[in-house]
This record gives structure tokens, C-alpha cells and sequence, in this order.
């Protein structure tokens, strides 16, 4: 086995543009990593091990996920299938981690990432500065902005935008879309977003602003927040509550 | 209501008077919420709420409406381009709902708004321990469980005709509707301005009745003014300012008392007070056996 990993990785070193090309590639395309530089590990346990450096652009086909920072490590495994699969990559400077599900799309980014794969979903926990994006791709869009958390990726990608749901600690923003037009932005402590980033819950401190040309005013001095999004990923109501 | 059945938020940290909620024409707010729940449904355009203030307030500034109550429960709903419709409101421990065109008419100069053409500035004032309320646009119904109090009062003048052929004179007149019973509800409705007869539609009250109307005239070129006070008591009464013919009826020990242009007194077993649409006291009608009825014109005389 890791004869045949070493001779599928061998090939793909190379000199691109006078700089030193580390990429990766198995048998089937499943999993493909590209970056300035790299090494390779084949553990005993059938786990494949790289550690990349500079611009790095490790890619799923079956789990649907990008992920691009300055360094990754990263483990591979192969599935019941036979297939390729990523099991865990930690990710470090300017993180970003691209999910394309069936009907939107999600990006988060971060400083650092540890990714966990398990079963159908991805679990991330960020670190530092933290952005996370949602679209329903039928025009609502969820922006959200924290000091770091952790995101579940849905890493079969069913439905939905591919983020299943995040937890970001404060200070939070929260911009969205609201159902009829206009925009929203929340801001709080604390955010929780579930049920496929369909369901935002901010607390602490919250404060909720709709624009003139929206259905919603000004919401302030409360303690926990909700916002529902219909399938489009608009707002849909506002259920506050603690 | 799926809006409100799960919610329960805490405001514990909220200072009083501070602002909770404000709609994004300004037209609406709640404020002062200690604890509750709410509900704004953009899609269906309603606003579902449920809180404790001491007390929490419901204001429409541009109507100049303001409820206080220390427990308020309601539902409005938007219509593109109109204000806000409460469409239902249960207030309790103490409730004051209030409505003054002339804090409306302040509030809409401030926010650069169109003023209405009022005629009348009227303030209406309802007060008991528990007040529901549920209605439309046009149409409201003020529920009172308990001993309940209201006024309304207004003010304007008008161009009147004084006799034919006569030029226009113009009329100052100040109007006060007061009520106050152990139990009733009225119809009103919620965006009228003007005296009583224009605000109210109907109204049924029990125990301990009192009605209380005052109408002062002054007409430009007249030395003294029309003075009508007629106080009335009894233990149900109703009234009803939707047909041409207004009239507030009493029934069970009624006492009406004038000390207006007429003044008098008149206790009977049930009597009805007719008023036109300005609220001027046309005649007073007994029905069953009028116990004593004593009335006398300005420089004596009684009938």
C-alpha cells in the first residue's frame, strides 16, 4: 500500500514556474492536495499522512469540501468503498473551507481549523477571527462574523447550503436577508445556528436592525434571539426568547 | 400560535424605559419589557408579544396611542402603507390606555410626516385593572372584567350657521365623554378622532354606572357659553352613537342630574339620554315611573 501511495505521489512533485509544486492526486481523483511544499506519510494503520505548506488547496470530491490555508495536515483514509476520504486536517493562516451542497453553497473561514470527519458530517473547530457563509442559492444569504467556534458540514450533502450548523463565540454579527427585501444585522455574544443554518440563535446583549426598506424595525436590550430562514435562506421571523 | 407558544425571553437586564422593540417606520413599538415573548413574523407581516414591564409599554406615536400595563399580551399585523392594526391586546395589573392626536400630531411634525386635517384634538383615556381588547382597522371591542374608568375628551371649533340667512359664526366647544362601571366592553373605533359620538360606536356597562357628559359652546359674538353637564347613574346602562339617533340608556335606580343650562335632578327606574353627533344633549326620556324629576331653566322656573 504505501508503495503504491508513493508511486502515485512521486510523479506529482514537480517544478511549476520555478517554484517547487507539492500535489497529490489518488487512483480516482477523490482527494487531491496541491501546495509549495509538502511530505508524505503512510501509517501502519492504512492512513495516509501529508503535511503541506504554502497556499495549500487540499479538495473531497465525496465530501464535497475545499479547504485552502497556509499549512494543512492532513489524514486520508479509505472508505468501505475503497474510496478515498479525508479523516481529519488541521489548517493554519487564512483558512478558508468551501461546501457545496445540493442547493447552496457555505465558506467558512478562520485562522485555524481542526476538522474532524465522522459518519456524514465534518466537525470544525475555529479559531481567531471567524466568517462564516450561507447561501440557500435562491437569493438569502447568512454572513455571520465571531471570534472563533465550531461548524458541522454536512459532508454527504444532501440539502441545504452544506453547513449544518456553527456555534461562534463574541462579539457576533449576523447579516442576512430579510423574506419581502431588505437587510438584517444582529449582533450579540453568542451565536448558534442549526437545523442546516436555517435557525440563528444570538444571546447576550442582542440587538437586531432591520433597513427602512425591510418588514423589521429595531430590536435591542434582549437577551436571546432567533431568526428563522425559509428555504430561500431569508428571514422569515424573529422569535425572541431566552 | 406557533409564534408564541415556545417563546419565553427574560429582559432581566433591561433597564426601565428603555426601548425593545421599534418598527421600522417608527409607527409602533414596545418598550420597557422586564421579561416576555415576541414574535415578528415578516412573511405573514404580524407581531405576536407576551411580556411583564413595570410597566410595559405599547406605543403607536403616530397616532399618538400609548398602553401601560405591568403584564401585556397582543397581536398586530401590518398592511403595505398603513399602520400597524392591533389586533388583539389582554393587559392586566393596572392598565391605562391612552390615545392623543395632539402628542400624534407633535410626534409627526417631528418625524417630518403629513399632518391629518383634525377639526377636534381629542385624548381618550381607558383605565382598569384588566383591559381586551380585539378588532380590525375600523372596528375595536374593549373587554372590562373589572371596574373600569374612561374619557374621552375633545376640542376644535367650527363654522356654524346660527339661524337661516345668517352669516357663519365660529363655535369653540370643548367635549367630555366620562364613563365608569364595574364591568362592560365597548365598540369603538381605533383610528377615530373627535368628540365621543365620533370615537365610540356602542357601549354595555354593569353596576354602578355613571356617565358623565360635558359640552361647553362659545359662539363668536355671544357673551356667555352653552353649557351642557348632565351626570347620570344607574346600575346597567348602555349607548349606542352608530344611528342617527345616539342615545345612552339607563336602567335600574337612575339618577340624572343636570347642572348645566339646565340644571335639575331626576331619579326614575330607567331613562334614556338622546345626543346629536356633536354630543349635545337633545332630550332626556324616562321610561317606566320616574320616582321625581325636578328641572329648571337659567333664572328659575322649574318643568
Amino acid at each position: 500500500m504505501k508503495r503504491l501511495a508513493t508511486m502515485l505521489l512521486l510523479p506529482t512533485l514537480a517544478i511549476a514556474g520555478g517554484q517547487a509544486v507539492f500535489a497529490y492526486r489518488d487512483a480516482k481523483g477523490d482527494v487531491t492536495l496541491q501546495a509549495g511544499s509538502g511530505r508524505f506519510e503512510q501509517g501502519a494503520d492504512g492512513v495516509q499522512k501529508f503535511f503541506a505548506k504554502s497556499s495549500v488547496d487540499l479538495r473531497s470530491r465525496l465530501q464535497n469540501i475545499r479547504m485552502q490555508a497556509q499549512a494543512i495536515a492532513v489524514a486520508v483514509i479509505q472508505n468501505k468503498a475503497g474510496k478515498s476520504e479525508l479523516k481529519s486536517a488541521h489548517a493554519s493562516g487564512g483558512v478558508t473551507i468551501a461546501k457545496t451542497g445540493t442547493s447552496g453553497q457555505s465558506t467558512v473561514e478562520s485562522s485555524s481549523a481542526d476538522a474532524t470527519m465522522s459518519g456524514d458530517v465534518a466537525d470544525v473547530v475555529l479559531t481567531g477571527p471567524t466568517r462564516l457563509r450561507s447561501s440557500g442559492g435562491k437569493g438569502g444569504s447568512v454572513y455571520a462574523t465571531g471570534s472563533g467556534g465550531t461548524a458541522r458540514l454536512d459532508t454527504r450533502a444532501k440539502g441545504g447550503s452544506g453547513l449544518k450548523g456553527a456555534m461562534l463565540g463574541g462579539p457576533v454579527r449576523v447579516e442576512a436577508t430579510q423574506s419581502g427585501g431588505g437587510k438584517l444585522i444582529a449582533t450579540g455574544n453568542r451565536l448558534t445556528a442549526d437545523d442546516g443554518m436555517r435557525a440563528l440563535t444570538l444571546s447576550g446583549n442582542v440587538k437586531v436592525d432591520g433597513s427602512k426598506s425591510g418588514a423589521f424595525g429595531s430590536l435591542q436590550n434582549v437577551s436571546k434571539v432567533t431568526l428563522h430562514l425559509n428555504e430561500k435562506g431569508e428571514v422569515q421571523s424573529i422569535q425572541v426568547n431566552s | 400560535m406557533r409564534l408564541i407558544s415556545a417563546a419565553v425571553f427574560a429582559l432581566a437586564a433591561v433597564p426601565q424605559g428603555r426601548l425593545l422593540y421599534q418598527s421600522a417606520k417608527g409607527d409602533f413599538s414596545l418598550s420597557n419589557f422586564s421579561q416576555g415573548t415576541a414574535d415578528f413574523d415578516l412573511e405573514k407581516h404580524s407581531t405576536s408579544f407576551k411580556g411583564e414591564g413595570k410597566p410595559a409599554r405599547l406605543s403607536a406615536p403616530d397616532r399618538g396611542l400609548d398602553v401601560s400595563a405591568p403584564s401585556m399580551s397582543g397581536t398586530l399585523f401590518e398592511e403595505a402603507g398603513k399602520p400597524p392594526v392591533i389586533s388583539k391586546l389582554d393587559a392586566s395589573g393596572g392598565v391605562t390606555v391612552s390615545m392623543d392626536t395632539e402628542k400624534a400630531d407633535a410626534y409627526l411634525k417631528s418625524a417630518g410626516k403629513p399632518l391629518p386635517k383634525r377639526p377636534e384634538t381629542t385624548v381618550a383615556t381607558f383605565t382598569s385593572d384588566v383591559v381586551a381588547y380585539h378588532g380590525e382597522r375600523s372596528l375595536g371591542t374593549m373587554e372590562f372584567a373589572e371596574p373600569f374608568e374612561g374619557a374621552i375628551r375633545s376640542s376644535g371649533t367650527r363654522s356654524v350657521v346660527p339661524k337661516a340667512g345668517a352669516a357663519p359664526v365660529i363655535e369653540a366647544i370643548q367635549q367630555t365623554f366620562q364613563f365608569s362601571a364595574q364591568k362592560g366592553e365597548i365598540t369603538l373605533d381605533p383610528e377615530g378622532t373627535g368628540n365621543a359620538a365620533k370615537v365610540l360606536k356602542t357601549g354595555s356597562f354593569d353596576g354602578k354606572v355613571h356617565f358623565h357628559i360635558v359640552r361647553n359652546s362659545m359662539r363668536a359674538g355671544l357673551e356667555k357659553p352653552s353649557v351642557t353637564d348632565v351626570t347620570a347613574d344607574a346600575r346597567k346602562g348602555k349607548f349606542d352613537f352608530t344611528g342617527t339617533e345616539r342615545k345612552i340608556e339607563l336602567i335600574g335606580n337612575v339618577v340624572i342630574t343636570n347642572t348645566g343650562d339646565f340644571s335639575g335632578r331626576m331619579e326614575a327606574d330607567s331613562a334614556t339620554i338622546y345626543v346629536d353627533e356633536n354630543l349635545k344633549v337633545t332630550r332626556i326620556q324616562t321610561a317606566g315611573s320616574p320616582i321625581q324629576s325636578r328641572f329648571s331653566q337659567p333664572g328659575g322656573g322649574g318643568r
